[in-house]
């Protein structure tokens, strides 16, 4: 057998896990909560061209809408749809029923502005003044209390809108090492003890208790690379630890190809391929493939036919993932080609069923005093 | 607010970038009025650049712009500009061009307190915002609606305000303006001249017209006023606050300086502690308050940790605010800051209850410091506690 080094680190893993029964925690002597359970966010930032993702490679209006930009040769998944080229590492997942692929995600009078449509898809709030808006995360946590200094970490620069609200848990970091405390520094920290009833005191509280059980995690090895690599990276060796996070959030910036979109999308299609692989297979390569499930996702699709910059525009709905274990396959209708909403895809799936499936799901937190009328989907295992 | 010396403090950090020891000279003999004043007439100076300054230099602009604010002759000129670059937030992540990111900060320090108008107009052909917002792929064959977009949702009206056809008619009228070598190059045959209907006015429009258009808005006014008073006095701008420099605008044509004169008058204005320092003013208010005016090597990895690094704003948006400054890795490393410059400040500790306090000290950190003999820890707790974080 012709092991590259990458095949050889994820056997490695795999044998691992042999070594040390039950999971890889075991060195640190300490276990996860029984059931203990993860939803793993992703968010593919500037609305990614869905329908080069998911390919209708039967239908005629698609190549007459992308007589530039259509996909010749997508790895097929069906009779009907197949992958992007470069999607492959997804594809293989599929392949083994990692993955659920919804289509049509969107909402209703879809906002075509980056920053009006991820403010709906964090608050899941279509409602006008965002001022003091609480993010959907952020109310679940405070309808589901829970004394956990680490409830969700977000691997981004700065606390995203969707816990916004929650009371307490969530950390927002980028490097384990950066949590690192020099000596010199412990005076001063205990400052904070005397404040109560202080934003800025009790954030900073967090930190120092978040920091204590996190700065000397080391991330995993054999994630694929790049900065989605990284940040997963991250994101397992959390998952390995003995912390019960139940959220974690990451992005990937790139999506918003309004020009030249064929080699920049391929790039982006391959990092998120190769990397939602690597993760994927280390997580089933113990029970951590039954105890995470991660969604994919953007704030909204593009437009279905393509522009005269070799791109395309802000659209709307568009094909969600969900990988972990899930009822495989596809879910909902596809958005039709011939019936556009002056020219953009309809939705047929509102992206709030899938919170209130991962809200139910995943996290064991009830989605109908926060998201009502909108119900679970028949996605998870 | 009590004394006088705490009012003239209050403004300081406000209006600038905090204390210095200096400043307790220049502006504490002066009465609340005399500072005003003279805050406002510094508007006029031009900034003074060191010698050495070379754009070309990796980490030369945001060194040498963080110099100014640290050491400068004009705090309030430089805030402003902190406070235009956060509104038309251009990133050099995509534009990468030093020279070109130096420049649009150059003209938002020049014309930043005079008529927003004027501000917006060359802004619109500011070869960083250009290539930022994709000004070069705007031709009359395929406009590009990038900037038409953020021109109405960011920078002047916000959403909601615009209907997607003034997006559509806005990217036509601005079809052919491009930047070429550094320089804003209009091309004809790339614009489209015919006639667009935009906020209810019809036209053979060009961009200087959507911009003359869309600043004559009274939508407009109350616009970037509600950022202003967001950015220098209250997250949550009170309407009547609002209105009352909405008010001002119109009557000054968008004058900024007399906004500013005016918003210095402002309840809301004079509440303090409602604001949660950026890292940009962290830093550089709690150098100054040590005496430092030059900017220690580990600023920059500092401040990119904290969640801020100049000319590279997280996108069009802008800089976040509030608690958004305050994840926990940017958290962490204020107190880390803290601690680093009271290792290497200890004097400090002999005048930095005045510095940063105005010579009285919050109720809590008073008790924090009763358990720190080391001067490094005293000046690390005063820098850290939540009170310094806030202005």
């Amino acid at each position: 057998m012709n092991l590259n080094r990458r095949d050889f680190l994820s056997q490695g893993i795999a044998f691992g896990s042999l070594l040390f029964v039950p999971r890889l925690s075991w060195a640190r002597g300490a276990k996860k909560a029984d059931g203990a359970r993860t939803l793993v966010m992703l968010h593919l930032r500037g609305g990614n061209d869905g329908l080069n993702t998911v390919v209708p490679y039967t239908d005629a209006e698609y190549k007459r809408l992308r007589p530039g930009l259509a996909i010749d040769r997508p790895l097929k998944i069906g009779r009907e749809f197949g992958l992007h080229p470069r999607l492959d590492g997804l594809a293989k997942l599929y392949k083994k029923d990692r993955v659920a692929i919804v289509h049509g995600v969107g909402y209703p009078k879809p906002s075509y502005s980056h920053f009006r449509s991820t403010e709906i898809y964090y608050t899941g709030d279509m409602g006008g003044a965002t001022a003091h808006a609480r993010g959907w995360l952020g109310r679940a946590f405070a309808q589901k209390k829970s004394d956990a200094p680490v409830r969700a970490v977000a691997f981004e620069d700065e606390e995203p809108l969707a816990f916004s609200g929650a009371p307490g848990g969530v950390v927002t970091m980028r490097d384990f090492k950066d949590l690192k405390l020099p000596a010199a520094a412990r005076t001063a920290a205990g400052l904070y003890r005397d404040y109560d009833n202080d934003e800025v005191a009790g954030r900073a509280s967090e930190a120092l208790s978040a920091a204590r059980r996190m700065a000397s995690l080391k991330p995993a090895r054999g994630m694929f690379g790049g900065s989605l690599g990284d940040g997963l990276s991250k994101a397992l060796a959390l998952l390995r630890s003995d912390i019960d996070v139940e959220v974690i959030h990451l992005s990937l910036n790139g999506f918003d190809t309004h020009a030249k979109q064929g080699g920049a999308h391929a790039d982006l299609m391959w990092q998120l391929g190769q990397n939602l692989h690597s993760f994927q297979e280390a997580l089933d390569s113990t029970d951590l493939g039954a105890r995470v499930t991660t969604l994919v996702f953007s704030e909204f699709g593009r437009r279905a036919g393509e522009n005269l910059s070799g791109g395309t525009d802000h659209g709307a709905a568009y094909p969600a993932f969900v990988l972990g274990n899930v009822q495989p396959g596809f879910h909902g209708r596809a958005p039709s080609l011939d019936n556009l909403d002056d020219g953009n895809l309809r939705y047929t799936t509102d992206f709030r069923r899938i919170y209130a499936t991962m809200l139910k799901g995943v996290l064991q937190i009830d989605p109908k005093p926060l998201l009502g009328a909108h119900k679970p989907l028949e996605l998870l295992a | 607010m009590a004394t006088q010396s705490r009012q003239i403090g209050h403004l300081l950090r406000r209006a600038g970038f905090g204390v210095s020891p200096a400043d307790l000279d220049a502006y504490f003999r002066l009465d609340l009025k005399g500072v005003k004043r003279r805050l406002l007439e510094q508007l006029d100076l031009p900034p003074e650049t060191s010698r050495t300054f070379s754009v070309y230099v990796p980490g030369a602009i945001q060194t040498e712009w963080l110099t100014r604010m640290l050491s400068g002759h004009a705090p309030l000129a430089e805030k402003l500009t902190l406070f235009w670059h956060g509104h038309f937030a251009t990133s050099d992540a995509k534009v990468r061009d030093a020279r070109l990111m130096w420049a649009q900060m150059t003209l938002l320090r020049s014309r930043g307190s005079g008529k927003f108008r004027e501000l917006v107009a060359a802004i619109s052909r500011d070869p960083a915002m250009i290539r930022w917002l994709d000004g070069n792929a705007n031709r009359r064959e395929h406009p590009n609606e990038n900037y038409a977009r953020e021109l109405q949702e960011l920078f002047t009206l916000g959403v909601g305000n615009f209907t997607e056809r003034d997006v559509r008619e806005a990217a036509r009228a601005f079809s052919g303006w491009g930047a070429r070598a550094g320089q804003f190059r209009f091309a004809p045959h790339q614009h489209d001249a015919g006639t667009k209907r935009f906020h209810g006015k019809v036209g053979k429009f060009d961009g200087d017209d959507i911009v003359k258009i869309v600043t004559a808005l009274p939508r407009c006014h109350e616009y970037w006023v509600e950022r202003l008073l967001r950015f220098f006095a209250t997250p949550q701008p009170p309407p009547k606050a609002v209105r009352k420099l909405a008010g001002v605008s119109r009557r000054t044509r968008g004058d900024v300086r007399s906004v500013c004169k005016a918003m210095f008058e402002l309840d809301c204005f004079w509440e303090p502690r409602t604001l949660v320092r950026g890292p940009v003013d962290f830093l550089v208010s709690a150098l100054r308050a040590c005496g430092k005016k030059d900017l220690p090597e580990w600023s920059h990895a500092a401040l990119q940790r904290m969640g801020q690094t100049l000319f590279l704003p997280p996108s069009v948006k802008g800089w976040t605010s509030g608690a958004g400054w305050l994840g926990t890795t940017a958290i962490l490393e204020r107190l880390k800051v803290a601690t680093v410059i009271g290792q290497t400040y200890s004097r400090a500790a002999a005048w930095i209850h005045r510095t940063a306090f105005d010579g009285e000290l919050p109720a809590r950190v008073e008790h924090a410091l009763t358990s720190a003999q080391a001067e490094a820890d005293r000046v690390a707790i005063v820098l850290a506690s939540p009170e310094f974080q806030r202005v």
